[in-house]
């Protein structure tokens, strides 16, 4: 009887649920259609119909939205049609409409979705999408340059050994960029150049260079996609065996135009290089990383994909790397190969994700061949997993993802398309990100050990640590704008981390220290912002005690506190201060900084005059002390000619600096510096 | 007869001898007096600071101090000195490098003075695997002489491995602007980092400052102004590297600056590098096609809400601004891509993928955005941000920087 009456319950309950949930879908349907055209254009207007009865066409009532872009400020309406023409030209291809109820309550609630194709591109060319792809016969060209050059002339100086010997100098750069396209063909080149008439300034020590560059050729087919560049490039592998490479030099790709595979092949420097001596990044100054990389996607859906890359490249350090210092101590450069293998895959609509990587270096270290070459691998394995996904549904939004990795790095392994890679570590970590609102948490844990390569006479130290970041933005409910509008936006960030080191194996007979050391940062910032100005404050200290006392225990804390001011489109301010103290516990020595700089930028007459002013100081005491040092720079510049497209704009500037130095007890070191330029400014923008 | 002729023969050696005695006497109480009277000096000992140093299997840096004390019993001046340093491994010297360590100094007699000489000894790859393979037991040895004929020998043990022991070491500094690339033409009070990534061995406080020369003194005095300060707690079982983001770079002023990132503690054996970018006029009245658009708000560290305001300059020809913001660049955020190189934005553009934007009229310099748009983005992740400035016909005529802003 009992499960009769059940039955009932439940089937009522059913019933009751579906009925007021498809009654409140019925009651919120908007009859809404988006008016279909054949051949549809870049700028084509998008338009839907409304057939809503009682439906006022009135902008507050709804949002537009455009492949994630509001479009709603744009949009005509015409009594029951509301239409948007592109602002800027739809690419080719599958473009998404939304469109949103706005609620009396000032809620935004989705009421239609649809999906419509741009065949035609503005030069004709018409969109792959699965279809027949066809060339368009006309050339879009586009090109831009940004040209500045200035004259200066020392007018006064005082107490100033110049760093460059002439009083007149010249100094300029520029940057520019080139595309044209034609169908399925396409071109783009960007780079910069800069001219400096003192060498010894100048940005790659030519008078007169090139800066960085890239120039990238590409085809997009139907079902064959490729590409050639020529210039700084990251090819986009990213392993133990190459990371942010961004290099010089040049590689050609080919792949299906659905992504699914892709191989590509690459002759890049494995120095950093900026300017011309080495145009192609080719020369063998610059050292190589020459090889191929081949990614295919063997299964590649909304509920799982799978990635596996192969990376193979043969190298050989040069002899400059600008912008790096340091590295690996020899006298010839290392040379080599390396290799990586690589699986990723992402399953249950991306909520898990599963990365392993295996890569091997097989490194002459020394480059002189005495040492011989190191064979040495690297292994990662990653894995997360989604644990609460945000629907994007729910009035509070939560998430959580927690994951871990595991990398052993070869004491030996070494690759020069990843030379700051941390090597000689056997790491576990986990880690947990959640948000609830608009707080947000972020927790990690790791342990690691060194001399992965085992060797028998070298002690193995383990590290363990944990540490957590997080931050929460207020939200104020507000009535009207003014509604304790002194609150601005606040925020707060918070974090901290812990690193306890131990000995885990001392070899017989060692001779080196012990191991058992403890370091703890931890931080807490807050500020707020309005609709003009903003100010933030944040303190960090940071512990280090040595049990062994090998070295001394140290504690060292700064408090930041900086604001910015829009004080009108014609004037902002910005002004901060930094306070630190140091103190090293053994000796006793102990430092205190205090730092600042204000900012102040204005318009004095609209696009004529217009000044800024910098003020920075540094003063310190303590042990170790030096000097207070205060700099002032500014510069006034007024505009004769206004710059304008293909139409060269010419102005005046005066520019002076002045650093002043104070030794406070010893007078000896006091000094004041100054000097002043005149500055001949010429802009020179150029477009097709 | 014969007797006689060797008595007198005998008799003359023994002169001889005596006369060679009294001679070498002679010579010995002149070069006593010397020594003992005129000026006797003694190097007493030589200290190594830290008496260990620890480097990676791979070779790299060691510091050390050496602490010399020596004594001129008459007083006077001496130059103490050591030409060069050997690394012994089990006692066997495998490297000798000739570099002068050298001081003069005039001190009063008796009394011990002590001179400190410091010092950075890199230590190749090819010696310190040796290290490690062959009984971790090397000295690197330093002979101090004072010029007056007394030595003293220090010789610090050097430990290959050692985890998180021995003091910290620096090896290597990768300067770069935040979009990767290593020079930058920049429009006027656009936004700029500088990034360094620096690998390191052990444990220990990085001391470092941010120093900015900007042109109203490059060609000049080149005031160094300190941006920031850089306090950093490392700790590595192996090798580690730790990534240094300086503050916004100044771009107020037009032309020429340099930044580098100098390292104060611990003493390095490379001169730190240095990146130079250019600041061009800004496009106050619109100065290019694509000219750099000013955006005042939000600066940096003031996370994304729907309240936030994005606040920009007019550009003359715009008929619409566009905010966008752009998915970081793949490792960052977690899903982003897959295999992606985390730079992707490049030296001189963007591949970035578009998560959501907002278009507003001409005549509109500053726009929020709506709830829906917020529901697009995902909590804990840190987006790029930018303004596009369009014109009539659907030309980009105006763009702003990007800048990172975060999701809380």
């Amino acid at each position: 009887m009992y499960r009769i009456l059940l039955s009932l319950f439940v089937s009522a309950f059913i019933t009751l649920s579906l009925g007021s949930g498809l009654g409140h879908a019925q009651e919120s349907q908007w009859n809404v259609s988006l008016v279909e055209v054949q051949d549809r254009s870049a700028t084509t207007p998008v338009t839907l119909d409304v057939h809503q009865e009682n439906w006022t066409p009135n902008p507050q009532n709804f949002a537009l939205e455009i492949d994630n872009i509001d479009v709603s400020a744009l949009v005509e309406i015409e009594e029951t049609k509301i239409s948007y023409r592109p602002a800027e030209p739809l690419n080719a291809g599958l473009h998404a409409v939304r469109i949103y109820e706005i609620t009396s309550e000032g809620d935004y609630v989705e009421r239609g979705f649809w999906q419509f194709v741009v065949n035609h591109t503005e030069n004709g060319a018409v969109a792959g999408n699965g279809e027949a792809g066809e060339s368009g016969s006309g050339t879009h060209v586009e090109a831009s340059m940004d040209n500045n050059i200035e004259i200066s002339q020392r007018l006064f100086d005082k107490n100033i050994t110049a760093s460059v010997s002439d009083d007149t100098s010249i100094s300029g750069a520029g940057s520019g960029n080139l595309n044209i396209s034609n169908g399925n063909w396409s071109l783009t080149a960007s780079g910069n150049y800069f001219i400096e008439s003192e060498e010894s300034i100048s940005v790659t020590g030519n008078e007169f260079d090139l800066g960085e560059y890239s120039i990238n050729l590409q085809y997009s087919g139907t079902t064959i996609s490729s590409g050639a560049t020529l210039g700084h490039q990251d090819i986009g592998v990213e392993s133990l065996a190459m990371s942010s490479f961004n290099r010089r030099g040049l590689s050609v790709n080919v792949g299906g135009a659905d992504d699914r595979w892709k191989v590509t092949g690459f002759s890049l420097s494995s120095d950093s290089l900026a300017g011309g001596d080495d145009f192609t990044g080719q020369k063998e100054d610059s050292g190589f990383v020459a090889g191929g990389a081949v990614m295919g996607r063997p299964i590649w859906d909304e509920d799982a994909k799978i990635e596996l890359t192969g990376l193979y490249f043969t190298s050989q350090g040069g002899e400059l790397d600008f912008g790096s210092s340091g590295g690996l101590v020899t006298d010839t450069a290392p040379k080599g190969e390396g290799a990586a293998i690589i699986a990723d895959s992402y399953w249950m609509q991306d909520r898990i994700r599963v990365r392993g990587e295996y890569a091997y270096s097989n490194m002459d270290l020394d480059g002189d061949e005495s040492l011989g070459k190191d064979g040495a691998d690297a292994n990662a394995v990653d894995l997360s997993y989604v644990a609460i996904q945000d629907d994007g549904q729910s009035e509070t939004p939560v998430s959580l993802t927690v994951g871990g990795r595991w990398e052993k790095v070869d004491t030996f392994y070494y690759s020069l398309a990843n030379q700051g890679l941390a090597v000689d570590r056997n790491a576990f970590s986990a880690f947990a990100n959640m948000y609830v609102g608009a707080f947000s948490l972020n927790a990690y844990a790791g342990y690691e050990t060194n001399n992965t390569a085992d060797l028998q006479d070298v002690a193995t130290d383990e590290v363990a640590s944990a540490g957590f970041d997080g931050s929460y933005t207020f939200t104020i409910e507000r009535e009207s704008p003014e509604d304790r509008a002194w609150l601005g936006t606040p925020f707060f960030g918070f974090g901290a981390s812990l690193f306890d080191a131990d000995r885990k194996d001392t070899p017989t007979g060692f001779l080196g220290d012990g191991t058992n050391n403890t370091t703890l940062n931890y931080y807490i910032n807050f500020g707020s912002s309005y609709e003009r100005w903003n100010w933030q404050v944040g303190y960090n200290r940071r512990e280090f005690d040595d049990d062994t006392n090998v070295s001394s225990d140290t504690a060292d804390e700064t408090i930041d506190l900086s604001a910015y001011w829009t004080v009108s489109d014609s004037l902002n301010l910005s002004a901060g201060t930094s306070l630190n103290h140091f103190a090293q516990k053994a000796d006793g020595e102990r430092s205190y900084n205090v730092s600042g700089n204000l900012g102040v930028q204005a318009t004095l007459i609209p696009d004529t005059l217009t000044t800024n002013l910098s003020y920075n100081m540094n003063l310190s005491s303590g042990s170790g002390d030096s000097p207070d040092k205060h700099i002032l720079s500014g510069e006034m510049e007024w505009t004769f000619i206004s710059a304008e497209v293909n139409k060269p704009g010419v102005a005046l500037a005066f520019r002076g600096a002045m650093e002043k130095d104070d030794g406070n007890s010893d007078n000896s070191l006091d000094d004041t510096k100054y000097e002043g330029f005149l500055v001949l400014r010429i802009k020179a923008p150029v477009a097709y | 007869m014969k007797a006689s002729w060797s008595c007198v023969l005998r008799r003359r050696l023994h002169i001889k001898a005596m006369i060679t005695f009294i001679r070498n006497l002679i010579i010995a109480l002149f070069a006593g007096l010397s020594v003992i009277g005129i000026a006797k000096a003694d190097v007493t000992f030589v200290t190594p600071i830290p008496s260990k140093l620890t480097v990676s299997p791979t070779g790299g840096t060691v510091n050390v101090t050496w602490r010399v004390v020596h004594v001129i019993t008459a007083g006077g001046t001496a130059a103490t000195q050591s030409p060069s340093y050997t690394i012994l491994i089990n006692g066997n010297p495998v490297q000798t490098v000739n570099k002068v360590l050298s001081r003069t100094t005039t001190v009063a007699g008796g009394v011990p003075e002590t001179l400190t000489f410091s010092e950075v000894i890199p230590i190749s790859v090819n010696i310190a695997k040796q290290i490690a393979t062959s009984g971790n037991n090397a000295r690197i040895e330093r002979v101090f002489n004072d010029g007056i004929g007394a030595t003293g020998t220090g010789a610090p043990f050097v430990i290959a491995g050692g985890g998180a022991s021995g003091a910290l070491s620096v090896n290597r500094i990768d300067l770069s602007f935040e979009n990767g690339g290593k020079t930058s033409v920049i429009g006027q009070n656009a936004e700029i980092r500088a990034v360094a990534e620096v690998s390191f061995r052990s444990k220990g406080l990085l001391q470092a400052e941010w120093r900015l020369v900007d042109s109203a003194s490059i060609r000049g005095g080149r005031f160094e102004r300190l941006l920031s300060r850089v306090r950093v707690q490392l700790s590595s079982a192996g090798t580690g590297k730790t990534r240094i983001v300086s503050p916004n770079l100044p771009t107020g002023t037009t032309g020429l600056h340099e930044i580098k990132l100098v390292i104060v503690d611990p003493e390095t054996r490379f001169e730190e590098p240095v990146l130079r970018y250019y600041v061009n006029p800004t496009a106050t009245p619109s100065l290019a096609r694509v000219a750099p658009l000013e955006a005042f708000s939000p600066v940096a560290g003031v996370p994304f809400s729907s309240a936030t305001l994005f606040d920009w300059h007019p550009v003359p020809g715009a008929a619409a601004y566009q905010v966008e913001l752009f998915n970081l660049p793949g490792g960052t955020n977690p899903q982003s891509s897959l295999n992606a190189a985390p730079l992707i934005v490049g030296p001189t553009d963007t591949d970035a993928q578009l998560v959501i934007g907002k278009i507003v009229p001409g005549d509109q310099t500053s726009a929020t955005f709506a709830d829906f748009s917020e529901g697009h983005l995902k909590h804990g992740f840190t987006y790029l941000w930018r303004i596009r400035a369009i014109s009539s016909s659907g030309t980009v005529v105006g763009q702003s920087d990007f800048r990172k802003i975060h999701y809380p």
